[in-house]
């Protein structure tokens, strides 16, 4: 078995007073799909809370009685909620959502985040991994995108994240931050990424907010209207690059406000030196 | 051996032991657990530092901690809380040549010891007896100078007697 880390999210526009039920998200035909995490995204400026979900497992009963939150159980507000044990969805399949609107008003761009790996038969696709023998460092890998605008429309794209001539390198955290050595930064709130691998497969389904698939170093807001994590996002299994190969992502941005963001994205793991 | 030593050794023949199935070179292996040789018993033992850098934009390079050259010494975790929002730097291992843990100087140690937290060192950082962990800082250029404090932790490896 390969496994693959995958992020799918359902993106909701708009959600209706009522509510939505039987909202399908949509799984890729090339790979079984193992949940492990669900997590909500509020609504910017909504209060937390403003709506609650329940989705099919793949037997096709719901996994709760209830419209729940992460905040219910296991989850927290900031992590999402664990799915263990993991929850497999066929290649080609869906997870079928229903979304309960608890404000009683219209709300725009809900997300809900399920987290977890592709699952690929062996052989079916390159899978690099550690050589026999090895020394193991770690490594951060920095990434400066310079005034990111408030709009971005088709979005800033392949970025990239390089492993050196000499060297492998395992991803296996990373946080984005706002800072501008040269003071005077924007605040973002509407911020999103798309990390692709060398063939410009990407990880997830759609971009993803920066607060959910990142950490950031700082405790507090920096723009978003949720609070940051306070930690580094983490990618389950590592994603392993070889030698001069090459990671993109692609950066996308719909704020109204906020100026000219400029974003440290770190990149963090460990370098591989064969031996 | 006393009583104490007793269970110095025992403590540290418990910790080689690991898990069933547990090989040293498991890249996979829990964080917890790392691997001790036969002989040796390794003690806490952290590394405090502090250094002065000017506000200016420039970079400051190779500043110094120097270990104690009693025994080994492996770093397996990393703090420093006052650089966020402040700027940048860049980490090395205590090889000769030293080894860069970033690719380039990066904003606040690309999250190494940010926040109320330690960051793990993963994997674990083996240090000569005497050896030297240097330290890049490049900071904005808000003028005046910033007092950088921040710790390494791990253990000194010191010999069974």
């Amino acid at each position: 078995m390969i496994e693959r880390h995958q992020d799918y999210q359902l993106n909701i526009p708009t959600l209706p007073a009522g509510g939505l039920a039987n909202v399908e998200l949509l799984l890729d035909s090339d790979a079984a799909f193992a949940a492990r995490l669900v997590k909500q995204r509020y609504t910017p400026g909504a209060p937390s809370g403003g709506w609650a979900y329940r989705f099919r497992a793949p037997s096709g009963g719901y996994e709760s009685n209830a419209h729940r939150f992460d905040t219910f159980g296991r989850g927290t507000l900031l992590e999402g909620n664990p799915l263990y044990p993991q929850m497999i969805y066929p290649a080609n399949g869906s997870i079928v959502v229903d979304i309960k609107n608890v404000t009683g008003v219209q709300q725009t761009n809900v997300k809900l985040l399920f987290r977890g790996s592709k699952l690929y038969p062996d052989g079916s696709m390159p899978a690099p991994t550690y050589p026999a023998v090895c020394s193991i460092l770690p490594q951060v890998l920095p990434v400066q995108v310079l005034n990111i605008p408030q709009n971005t429309g088709a979005g800033i794209l392949n970025n990239q994240i390089n492993a050196q001539i000499d060297w492998d390198f395992a991803l296996r955290y990373a946080n984005a931050d706002p800072f501008s050595p040269t003071g005077g930064n924007g605040t973002y709130d509407q911020l999103y990424v798309q990390l692709k691998d060398q063939t410009q497969k990407p990880f997830s389904n759609v971009p993803i907010h920066i607060d959910d698939l990142f950490g950031s170093q700082s405790s507090t807001a920096t723009g978003s209207t949720t609070t940051n994590p306070f930690w580094p996002g983490l990618f389950l299994p590592e994603i392993y690059v070889p030698a001069n190969g090459i990671l993109y992502f692609d950066i996308f941005r719909s704020d109204v406000a906020g100026g000219n963001v400029t974003m440290q994205f770190s990149f963090g793991g460990a370098k591989v030196y064969r031996r | 051996m006393n009583f104490i030593e007793k269970a110095l050794a025992n403590l540290s023949a418990t910790r080689q032991r690991g898990p069933r199935n547990f090989q040293a070179q498991n890249q996979y292996r829990a964080q917890w657990i790392y691997y001790t040789p036969p002989g040796f018993r390794d003690e806490p033992f952290d590394v405090a530092w502090s250094f002065t850098i000017n506000n200016n934009g420039n970079p400051y390079k190779n500043n110094p901690v120097q270990l104690d050259d009693d025994a080994p010494y492996i770093v397996r975790g990393f703090y420093c809380p006052n650089l966020l929002n402040n700027g940048s730097a860049e980490l090395y291992d205590a090889n000769t040549p030293s080894n860069a843990l970033s690719s380039a100087i990066t904003y606040n140690f690309g999250g190494f010891g940010f926040g109320p937290f330690t960051w793990p060192m993963e994997p674990e950082l083996y240090c000569n007896p005497g050896a030297l962990l240097m330290i890049d800082f490049q900071l904005n250029n808000g003028g005046g100078t910033t007092t950088l404090s921040g710790c390494f932790l791990g253990v000194k490896r010191r010999k069974e007697c």
